[in-house]
């Protein structure tokens, strides 16, 4: 039962898709791998994947890492039947996710985010989204600004409400 | 504004970074970072609450990260002379401490929230609102229905003679219920918008909360119970996990070395007969429980929660047992798990269960001391973990709807 289940997974990704990055790069992959991307998968339902799926807000360095990501976790839904193999590929695979997230710099981390939320590969969005929750982790509301380069778009008056209400997470 | 475009994330990856942030103070900072951060706080709270804190005399602790936060009391409460004994929300219940010599007519009892500062103060318990009458009645626990600075809120109060009294929001004094009142309270909650009572009996009563006057009608509910005792009755407690009723049991077995078990069980209608029925729960689904003498609570987790799914986390406030209950989530909760003596768990180990859960943990404060000595983090009058850990009475849940309000 497991067997042909996975099997037929297989047989299923069998096929090939081209992805062409908003730089013009193209990425061959099997449409088990791209199916991870919800996005992807729907346009594989409906047929429209003939002359490659075109990205046009992903470019071709963060491609390389979404594809890299879905190449290395396409393992998962076909060794979903097989308990043995799963948990042996689940210690790569963390180390993976972790080497992976870690490296980054910030503006790559934060396009790598976007890309994940455009492709729907939800967990790869999980996991970059934890590697900023992780860099936030004991910040003040300043040195998070200061960490992602946002803009502090409150009015004086706002701001001071806020420091208020939270003052007694700041009572140092 | 488009210089930053590059750093602009959508509202959903917002959302997912918020959920995985447990503590409470990062969340508080996420929020002052720009509108846009603001406004998916705002929107968040209600489906990702924080991992609750522990109210401890004086402060808080946070289980996400062992964090301590001062309370700041009331002009004219003295931090040694009150203990919790009771939370809803940001709000926790305070109750004088138990003195021999204090005339009971200064006997009165505090809501407050902390981080507002907002404080309503209930009326007057006498001894005369007791059938059980007597001098030396003290509170052993509160319940509230809902914000006590809003409209319709509704108190409860469990005394140490085990009656129930109940105070609405708008009353000049505590009320008994009007009809069959229960004796031998094992423990009550707000369920629904209706204050549930269960009796050492098993018997559950219910007050309806629509009846806006101050007779409350009763409404027992005879429950069918296939519950073995094996072991000595410890506690009994109720508290709401997503949607339903739960009733936890705890018995002890065994003598000095043994060892304390939770039965869980659902309020369930019998689909056959129409009862309600006591159904025993075997999976939490993704909730943890933590259970304590002041309060009660269940709450979703995910699997990067640093306290895990199908816990149940208790703290004893009779100075018998300080421990972390594990329950292993392959294991059905049937049989729950063992719960080690006191001696045998330091209570440092305690607050090391949470943080360490943290996975990864690299950038985390190693030892309690560093954890106390962070930037928010203030101590003051107590020597470490263990007398925190100690002091513990009631976990409380923050949620921050009142801040919204103000927005």
């Amino acid at each position: 039962m497991a067997a042909a289940a996975a099997e037929a997974t297989t047989d299923g990704g069998g096929k090939m898709i081209i992805l062409i990055s908003a730089d013009g790069k193209r990425f061959e992959v099997t449409e088990a791998v791209a199916s991870q991307s919800q996005l992807i998968s729907n346009m594989i339902e409906d047929d429209c994947t003939e002359n490659g799926v075109r990205l046009p807000n992903v470019d071709g360095d963060i491609l390389t890492m979404v594809v890299d990501y879905c190449n290395m976790h396409a393992g998962d839904a076909a060794a979903a039947g097989d308990t043995m193999k799963a948990s042996s590929t689940e210690e790569e695979l963390k180390k993976f996710d972790a080497e992976l997230v870690q490296a980054l710099e910030n503006p790559v981390l934060f396009k790598l985010i976007l890309a994940a939320n455009f492709l729907n590969i939800k967990s790869l969005l999980d996991m970059t989204c934890q590697r900023v929750a992780d860099m936030m982790s004991g910040k003040t509301p300043e040195q998070m600004r200061e960490t992602f380069s946002i803009e502090n778009d409150f009015t004086p008056e706002e701001e001071a409400a806020i420091r208020q209400e939270n003052a007694w997470a700041f009572d140092d | 504004m488009d210089e930053h475009l590059a750093y602009h994330l959508p509202d959903l990856a917002l959302e997912i970074v918020l959920s995985h942030l447990q503590s409470l103070a990062d969340r508080a900072s996420f929020r002052g970072v720009c509108r846009q951060w603001a406004a998916v706080w705002r929107d968040q709270w209600p489906r990702t609450p924080p991992m609750p804190w522990l109210a401890a005399p004086g402060h808080c602790v946070a289980l996400s990260d062992a964090s301590v936060h001062r309370v700041p009391l009331p002009n004219g409460v003295d931090v040694d002379g009150v203990v919790c004994c009771g939370s809803l929300g940001n709000w926790i219940a305070l109750a004088p401490k138990r003195r021999r010599w204090r005339p009971r007519h200064q006997v009165r009892h505090l809501l407050l929230n902390p981080f507002s500062g907002a404080s309503v103060q209930l009326p007057i318990l006498t001894p005369a609102a007791f059938r059980g009458g007597g001098d030396d009645i003290n509170v052993e626990k509160i319940v509230i229905s809902s914000a006590p600075d809003s409209d319709g809120c509704v108190v409860a109060a469990i005394s140490s003679t085990r009656e129930i009294v109940i105070w609405r929001r708008g009353q000049e004094s505590w009320s008994t219920p009007a009809a069959a009142a229960p004796s031998n309270v094992a423990d009550a909650v707000f369920h629904g918008g209706d204050l549930y009572v269960v009796d050492k009996c098993s018997q559950l009563y219910v007050f309806s909360g629509d009846d806006g006057g101050g007779g409350q009608e009763l409404h027992p509910v005879w429950l069918e119970m296939d519950l073995t005792r094996t072991g000595r009755f410890v506690a009994r407690v109720l508290l709401e996990c997503d949607g339903r009723l739960l009733m936890a049991d705890r018995h002890r077995h065994g003598g000095d070395a043994g060892y304390h078990e939770y039965s869980v069980y659902a309020l369930e209608r019998d689909a056959a007969c129409g009862d309600w029925c006591w159904s025993p729960v075997t999976r939490l689904d993704g909730h943890v429980l933590f259970l304590g003498a002041g309060c009660c609570r269940a709450l979703p987790v995910t699997g990067r929660d640093r306290v895990k799914d199908g816990n149940v986390v208790f703290l004893d406030d009779s100075a018998e047992i300080t421990a972390v209950v594990t329950v292993d989530d392959r294991k059905p909760l049937e049989r729950s798990a063992l719960i080690r003596r006191s001696m045998d768990v330091p209570a440092s180990n305690v607050m090391d269960t949470f943080r360490r859960r943290g996975g990864g943990g690299g950038g985390r404060p190693a030892s309690p001391a560093a954890s106390m000595a962070g930037r928010r983090n203030q101590c003051f009058g107590f020597g470490g973990l263990q007398d925190l850990i100690v002091l513990m009475k009631s976990f409380m849940s923050p949620q921050e709807d009142e801040c919204t309000h103000r927005q």
